[in-house]
């Protein structure tokens, strides 16, 4: 059974804020979710992982670039955070080469590196180890890894996508299992206020009979 | 100075327009979704038909209906259902309906209709998948169903004043689009030509809802005296619409999508000022104005609510109504911009019911000039979600003053200023509205449902910072959301309303009047401050009509001239 892209993207937004991130990164999670679950990427279980790494104490450090190197203060860089400024930044310009430090989650800043290319009208690759993700001026996503990986440095560069790299097809529909969807749905739970008594009747206005 | 011959009157500035007085008094107009629908499925010619109709004595079993388009098929799958009076609530936290849809895309097989019965009775509770694209349910007017039923069966027609009562034998409490519940996503119909326009899917189904429900008290009045068991009186039929009941779970709708708001509301602006640029009017269009101020008189006449604030605008619309024929007595429309001088007349004279009233009456003289605008009132969200990093900070504080001016001179740590807090239950998952002060731990489960409140916030970070917005944003997350509400509200001028939408004072109605109107509601009933009960499709022709009825002319009541 599969699931709307704005079902996920739904369940992302709240599930990024209930872990604590501000409403402005948790949109831009959402948004994340529904492109790589759009080309089959598995970002629904990346986000609930992240997630759940975040919850068990793991912290993210504030970022600091200096000359082509990204890397957080005291610790990891979140890639929500990092691949909000990436894209953001990207229209003003990035150097050549990049490399981000011990990156949490890579597979969560591809789609931000996707934005960028298309702000940039450049092609970027994106290295981590032996695998690699190109990401096309037009928006588009070529081959793609990234999905096992908890932390890693990540290199960036402007490259042109090879002729033979292979296109992720967009589809309309989210692929995601159960488990990591309930695991983002716990999270979730986290922005539902607990009722009372008196918001249930004077939150939502009822309190009149409607059988008529 | 010689005047211009083609003076184009502005569109109206969005602080007047996008305020939550004026968004609730929106009335039903051209560009409402269900008259943009309606002209399609008569100027297209689609063809409607009941390949099943299966329900037993006791009202329980399915109906198919399906509606052909030129080049698709569309089919609503009703499911009624045998409900005790205990269990039929209108508020989101029921569990059971008299009667459960889904609109289908296509024909449906009989495996499809096993699946949906599986899980289209259970709403919330159930799974969709992409072929359906809506989900919803309605509960009977118990007071209306009985009485209707009883009279059929006997052989005679409900009394007319109990059904204008009413207006409905059946409410929606929910109608889920794109996505919900395992739906196919919006963006996955959107290039369809009959879907182009906003709540298409949405609008149609409740259109065949309609049509069923009415084939439904029928056929329950022939199962219980199949002898002397009468339908209903095709005039009398059609005064029958679908009630809806609207919540707080949809008023945070416009304030989260700001590019469509934008774009409903610029559309009608646009249209508006259409017409008070026609250089001249005759005494054609002045006598057809004339007619539908009556006839908006009848349906202000006819509209019924006990809700104060309803009852107090309601009052002011028939004086303003009264005021409007009056001055049209003798209104020359002989000079240059007749209808801007009309508008500016309204401006001074009448409350915001009448003067919203006379723009969609004006709409109606000049259906070439607007009803091609219902083409703009979709919208590509994405366009707002991406933020302009190398916008400079100083750039962003300017457009918060230029476009966020009335909250940087809004006093938020006055109690009244921030009364309310929206938040999400854990109950029902829906938004609610409670009061800051009197709710304990409200603050962490606080929705970004306030604009104008997080625009100050940033506003005071934002001034002491110097670089572009994305390092700000870096070092600043908190104020993301709200940065990229202002980026978008400088692209896209009626994006944002120009209120508090946590004051003491605050009416969720509005903002519930606002959308139900651009559905092509009318008479809107609240109940409290923050649900309404409003009527759809009263007076519309049905499927079956539509070949030989007018698809527009439906939405005020006839008068004897």
């Amino acid at each position: 059974m599969s699931h709307s892209l704005n079902e996920v993207g739904a369940l992302a937004r709240k599930a990024a804020r209930g872990a604590g991130m501000s409403w402005g990164l948790a949109e831009d999670a959402a948004r994340a979710i529904r492109w790589l679950e759009a080309r089959g990427l598995a970002g629904a279980a990346a986000l609930a992982a992240y997630l759940v790494w975040r919850d068990r104490g793991g912290m993210v450090a504030p970022l600091e670039v200096h000359s082509g190197l990204w890397r957080g203060m005291d610790g990891p860089l979140c890639p929500i955070a990092v691949g909000a400024y990436l894209s953001d930044s990207a229209a003003a310009g990035l150097p050549g080469e990049s490399t981000l430090v011990s990156l949490r989650k890579p597979l969560l800043i591809v789609p931000f590196a996707a934005w960028a290319a298309e702000e940039l009208g450049r092609d970027i690759k994106l290295e981590c180890g032996d695998e690699d993700v190109w990401l096309g001026r037009g928006g588009d996503a070529y081959c793609a890894g990234f999905a096992e990986i908890d932390e890693a440095d990540v290199s960036l560069r402007q490259e042109e996508v090879p002729g033979d790299a292979m296109r992720r097809e967009v589809t309309t529909r989210c692929a995601a299992e159960r488990g990591p969807l309930e695991v983002l749905e716990g999270f979730a739970g986290r922005t539902y206020a607990p009722a009372t008594e008196a918001s249930r009747i004077a939150g939502a206005g009822a309190g009149t009979s409607d059988n008529d | 100075m010689e005047e211009s011959r083609s003076e184009k009157i502005a569109r109206r500035a969005p602080e007047e327009v996008v305020r939550l007085a004026r968004l609730g008094s929106f009335h039903q107009s051209r560009l409402s979704f269900m008259r943009i629908l309606l002209r399609r499925l008569k100027s297209e010619k689609w063809r409607f038909e009941t390949p099943r109709f299966d329900i037993d004595e006791k009202g329980v079993g399915v109906a198919v209906y399906t509606a052909h388009g030129p080049e698709r098929s569309y089919s609503l799958i009703a499911f009624a259902h045998d409900l005790p009076p205990e269990m039929r609530s209108d508020r989101v936290i029921a569990t059971a309906w008299d009667a459960t849809f889904t609109l289908f895309d296509g024909i449906p097989g009989s495996a499809d209709i096993a699946r949906l019965r599986e899980n289209v009775p259970k709403q919330e509770a159930g799974r969709v998948s992409e072929r359906e694209l809506s989900v919803s349910r309605a509960n009977r007017s118990v007071r209306l169903w009985e009485h209707v039923v009883d009279r059929l069966a006997a052989g005679q027609q409900p009394d007319a004043e109990k059904v204008a009562e009413v207006g409905y034998l059946m409410r929606t409490t929910a109608v889920y689009g794109s996505g919900k519940l395992g739906a196919a996503d919006r963006e996955a119909t959107q290039t369809r030509p009959e879907f182009q326009a906003p709540f298409q899917i949405e609008m149609l189904s409740v259109y065949l809802t309609r049509a069923f429900v009415m084939d439904l008290v029928e056929h329950m009045a022939r199962k219980r005296a199949p002898d002397t068991a009468v339908g209903l009186a095709p005039k009398l039929r059609r005064r029958f619409g679908i009630g809806n009941s609207t919540g707080l779970g949809m008023a945070p709708f416009l304030i989260n999508h700001p590019i469509l708001l934008n774009n409903w509301i610029a559309a009608r602006e646009e249209a508006l000022a259409r017409v008070r640029s026609k250089e001249q009017a005759g005494s054609k269009e002045l006598d057809q104005l004339r007619g539908l101020v009556r006839r908006a008189g009848e349906h202000a006449r006819i509209w019924r609510s006990d809700h104060p604030v309803q009852l107090r605008k309601l009052a002011e619309l028939r004086a303003d109504i009264k005021a409007l024929a009056e001055h049209l007595h003798s209104f020359d429309t002989s000079v240059r911009l007749p209808w801007n001088r009309l508008y500016e007349w309204a401006d001074g004279a009448l409350s915001l019911e009448g003067q919203e009233q006379l723009v969609s009456l004006l709409m109606e003289l000049y259906p070439e000039d607007v009803d091609g605008l219902a083409c703009c009132m979709a919208a590509d969200e994405s366009l707002g979600e991406r933020i302009e990093g190398k916008m400079s900070a100083a750039r962003l504080t300017a457009l918060c003053e230029d476009f966020y001016g009335w909250a940087l001179e809004t006093d938020w740590h006055a109690p009244e200023a921030q009364a309310r807090i929206w938040y999400v239950s854990q109950e029902k998952l829906e938004p609610r509205l409670g009061e800051r002060a009197g709710e304990e731990d409200l603050e962490a489960y606080e929705q970004p449902l306030c604009p104008g409140r997080d625009v100050a916030r940033m506003y005071s970070d934002l001034r002491k910072t110097e670089g572009n917005v994305a390092a700000f944003l870096m070092a600043h997350p908190e104020h993301r959301h709200i940065a990229r509400r202002v980026q978008i509200a400088a692209r896209f001028p009626y994006a944002e309303i120009r209120d508090n939408t946590i004051a003491a004072d605050m009416l969720p109605i509005d903002l519930l009047r606002a959308k139900l109107a651009f559905f092509g509601a009318c008479h809107f009933d609240p109940r409290s401050d923050r649900w309404v009960r409003i009527n759809m499709y009263r007076d519309a022709p049905f499927p079956h009509e539509l070949a030989s009825a007018d698809p527009d002319g439906w939405t005020l009541p006839e008068v004897q001239m």
